[in-house]
C-alpha cells in the first residue's frame, strides 16, 4: 500500500524540492521543510504585524494575538504556577509551531509535517531531554525520588519502581506518537473518502458531506492536539519542578 | 507508509525542525512577545491608573461633599443663633418700653390723683367758707345781730363733725 501512486498514503511522502548534501548527509529542502517555513512565516507574520499597531483597544487581529498570548500564557500558570513564567517562550513557540503546522496541513495539497513521527518524536524527545535534565539540575539525586510512589509500602517498591520507570519513559513515545496518530488518521481518513467521492459518482454526495463534517472535525483535531502536546509538556515541567 | 520507509529523510527533517523551531523561537523571543507583553502591560496599567484616578476623584468628592455639609450646618447654627438674639433683643426692648410706660402711666396716675386731692380739698374749703357765710347771713337774719366770724366757723366746724 505504501508508495502507491494517489492512495490515501500518498500524501505523506517526502518529496526532496531542492537538493542540499552536506557531508554525505542529506539535508535536503523538501516540502516537509517548506511547509515548516511557511508555518514560521505565518505564526511570525500572524503576531507581528497583528500586533504592529499595539493598540490600547485592540481589533480583531491583534485581539486574536493576544489572545494566543494569554491562553498559553493561562495554561502555563495554571499547570506549572509562576516558576513556569521563565519557559514561557518555548513553551509559547511549541504550541504556535504545532497548531499552525496542524491547521495549515488542513488547507487542501497542503503537507502536514506533524503527520511524520520523526518529527514530532524529535519534539517529544526534545521535551524529554529538558524536562529530565531540568529535574537532576534542580533536585539532584533525589529525582530517583520520583520513581518512588509516595505512601506505597516498602514490600510493593521492586513492582512499582520498574512500573514507574516505564512510564516515565514511555512518555516521548506517547507524546510523539498521540499527535502523529491523530495527524495520519484524520489526512488518511479525508483522502479515503474522496476517493470515495470519485467511485460513486452520484451517490458520492454523501462522503462528501462525510468529508466536510469531518473537515470540521479535524481542524478541532488540529486545535486540541497542539493543546495536549503543550499542557503535557507543562505538566512535565510541573513534575520536574515540583517532583511529585 | 511513507513516515516509517522514507528513514533516508529523517535527518533532513528533523535538521529542518531544529532550524525552523529555533528561527520561530528567535523571532517571537525577540520581536512579538515583548510587544504583546508592552501592550498588555500599557493596557493594564492604563486601567490601573484610570481606576486609581477614579478612586481619587471620589475621595475629592466626598470631601467636599463633607465639608458643604459642614458649611451648611454652621450656616444653619449661625442663624439660628441669630435669631435667638435678634428675638431676645426685641424682647428685652419690648420690657424696657413697657416698663417704661408703666412707670410714667404710674406718674400721671399719682399727679392726676394728687389734683383731685387739690381740688377736693380747696373744694371742701370753700364749701366752709361758704357755710361759714350761710351761717352769719342765717345769724343776721334770725337774730338781727351780726356774729363773729369765727363763732362761725366753729359752729360750722362742730355741725359738720370729723
Amino acid at each position: 500500500m505504501a508508495g502507491e501512486k494517489n492512495g490515501p498514503l500518498d500524501q505523506f511522502t517526502i518529496k526532496p524540492l531542492v537538493s542540499i548534501d552536506i557531508g554525505g548527509a542529506d539535508l535536503s529542502f523538501t516540502n516537509s521543510s517548506l511547509a515548516m517555513l511557511i508555518t514560521v512565516l505565518s505564526i511570525s507574520l500572524f503576531l507581528v504585524v497583528g500586533m504592529s499597531r499595539g493598540r490600547l483597544v485592540p481589533g480583531r487581529w491583534q485581539s486574536m494575538a493576544e489572545l494566543s498570548y494569554e491562553f498559553v500564557a493561562g495554561l502555563l500558570k495554571e499547570t506549572v504556577g509562576n516558576e513556569g513564567r521563565r519557559y514561557f517562550p518555548w513553551i509559547f513557540t511549541l504550541f504556535m509551531f504545532i497548531l499552525f503546522g496542524n491547521l495549515l496541513g488542513m488547507i487542501p495539497s497542503a503537507f502536514t509535517f506533524t503527520s511524520h513521527i520523526v518529527v514530532t518524536f524529535a519534539m517529544a524527545l526534545a521535551v524529554f531531554l529538558f524536562v529530565t535534565l531540568l529535574a537532576i539540575f534542580k533536585h539532584g539525586i533525589r529525582f530517583f525520588s520520583f520513581f518512588v510512589p509516595p505512601g506505597a509500602p516498602k514490600l510493593m517498591w521492586p513492582l512499582l519502581i520498574p512500573i514507574e520507570v516505564i512510564s516515565y519513559l514511555s512518555r516521548p513515545v506517547s507524546l510523539s506518537v498521540r499527535l502523529f496518530a491523530n495527524m495520519l488518521a484524520g489526512h488518511t481518513l479525508l483522502k479515503v473518502f474522496a476517493g470515495f467521492v470519485v467511485a460513486l459518482g452520484a451517490a458520492g454526495v454523501v462522503p462528501l458531506l462525510f468529508i466536510v463534517a469531518l473537515t470540521g472535525l479535524e481542524i478541532l483535531i488540529a486545535f486540541l492536539q497542539a493543546y495536549v502536546f503543550t499542557i503535557l509538556t507543562c505538566l512535565y515541567i510541573n513534575d520536574a519542578l515540583h517532583l511529585h | 507508509m511513507p513516515q516509517l520507509q522514507q528513514i533516508d529523510t529523517f535527518l533532513s527533517q528533523v535538521v529542518w525542525l531544529v532550524m525552523a523551531f529555533v528561527v520561530l523561537f528567535v523571532v517571537l523571543r525577540t520581536i512579538a512577545l515583548p510587544k504583546i507583553q508592552a501592550t498588555l502591560e500599557a493596557r493594564r496599567d492604563r486601567i490601573e491608573g484610570d481606576l486609581d484616578r477614579a478612586q481619587t476623584l471620589r475621595g475629592e468628592a466626598e470631601q467636599v461633599l463633607a465639608e458643604y455639609e459642614a458649611a451648611m450646618a454652621g450656616g444653619r447654627d449661625k442663624a439660628q443663633s441669630v435669631i435667638r438674639d435678634a428675638a431676645e433683643d426685641a424682647k428685652a426692648q419690648a420690657a424696657t418700653a413697657h416698663r417704661a410706660t408703666a412707670e410714667k402711666l404710674a406718674g400721671d396716675i399719682a399727679g392726676a390723683e394728687a389734683r383731685i386731692d387739690a381740688a377736693r380739698d380747696e373744694a371742701v374749703g370753700n364749701i366752709r367758707e361758704v357755710a361759714v357765710d350761710v351761717v352769719q347771713a342765717a345769724a343776721q337774719r334770725l337774730i338781727g345781730g351780726r356774729i363773729a366770724r369765727k363763732a362761725a366757723a366753729d359752729a360750722v366746724d362742730a355741725a359738720s363733725g370729723p
